[in-house]
């Protein structure tokens, strides 16, 4: 047995704040979101190079027997798009949220928690929504390299979204059960970096997949 | 936890907020300007759109990354591994669209 003394969790926080400035917490988010990123840049890199190699019908054939219209379906920016601003909205509504733990208002913490979990969860409903009508006329992932590469690249990213909607439920019912303070809120930060992450990829792929 | 910047930002927030809600507005404008399946027909102004859609995109993805991750106010270690993928990308799409262009292309 070690004659050190136990190191508490919120000591070792605190040591690490103190000393450089961010917790361990923060780093090892940071580095994963870095990690993460590869995975997108991967995926965004192979649409680029196929798109760019596919010029005009060739990335999207008008006619044809892709689908029971022929041609493959056009996506629809205007959806896609009011699907970006409730993102963007739902990034704010985290903030809100860290502003208000760090002031120490509990209701304030929960309430923009809980608007950030709506926004994120209207935006995968809106997505289903998409994949329905898109998939009912005639849009599947072996559906040319079009659809194949467009469902991957949302997908994936629906993924995360999914995954942050989990993690932020997680953080609202420790939220409900008093957990965090304005001295004690490293998770409500931890888990707003990986929401803004998300909003923040969905930024670049919704302008080169949907807006030109 | 209470960083060392935990002074509140809110109005720094809101305007962040206005501006990636008029920044996303103005994508509209642009997609719509140079015309979504209309490629072929006006080749120069597209790329320009091109450009001025991604240039608009990396600069909100900026604006989220500096004000609501805190990059700005954290320590620079973080934006140094937070720009580590950005700068493995850059080359790597630069090449694919150049690569894009030599070959069939655009």
């Amino acid at each position: 047995m070690s004659n050190l003394a136990p190191i508490d969790a919120l000591g070792q926080t605190k040591y690490s704040l103190k000393r450089f400035g961010y917790t361990p917490g923060k780093f090892a988010m940071w580095l994963f979101l870095a990690s993460d990123a590869m995975g997108f840049v991967g995926l965004i890199g192979a649409y680029i190079i196929l798109r760019a190699s596919m010029p005009g019908e060739l990335w999207r054939p008008l006619v044809g027997d892709w689908t029971e219209a022929g041609g493959l379906p056009h996506l629809d920016p205007i959806l896609t798009g009011i699907n970006t601003f409730i993102l963007i909205i739902s990034s704010f509504t985290m903030v809100l949220a860290l502003d208000a733990i760090q002031k120490g208002k509990q209701a304030g913490l929960k309430l923009w928690l809980g608007a950030t979990i709506l926004g994120g969860a209207t935006f995968l409903g809106i997505q289903v929504y998409e994949y329905y009508h898109l998939m009912h006329a005639g849009l599947h992932v072996g559906s040319h390299l079009y659809g194949a590469t467009f469902f991957v690249c949302t997908a994936f990213h629906g993924m995360h979204v999914l995954s942050g909607v989990i993690y932020l439920s997680c953080i609202w019912i420790a939220a409900a059960r008093g957990k965090y303070t304005a001295e004690n809120h490293s998770a409500v930060e931890l888990v707003g970096i990986f929401w803004h992450f998300v909003d923040l990829v969905w930024i670049i792929l919704f302008t080169i997949i949907y807006l030109f | 936890m209470s960083d060392a910047h935990a002074e509140s930002h809110l109005p720094t927030y809101t305007r962040v907020i206005i501006t990636l809600a008029v920044a996303t507005a103005i994508e509209f404008g642009i997609a719509m300007f140079i015309g979504l399946d209309e490629a072929g027909v006006k080749p120069k102004m597209w790329m320009i759109g091109v450009l001025a859609l991604i240039g608009l995109a990396a600069w909100k993805a900026i604006l989220v990354g500096k004000i609501f991750m805190h990059l700005k106010y954290d320590p620079k270690i973080l934006s140094l591994l937070a720009i580590t993928p950005v700068v493995l990308a850059t080359p790597l799409c630069a090449f694919c669209i150049w690569d894009g262009i030599a070959g069939p292309g655009f």
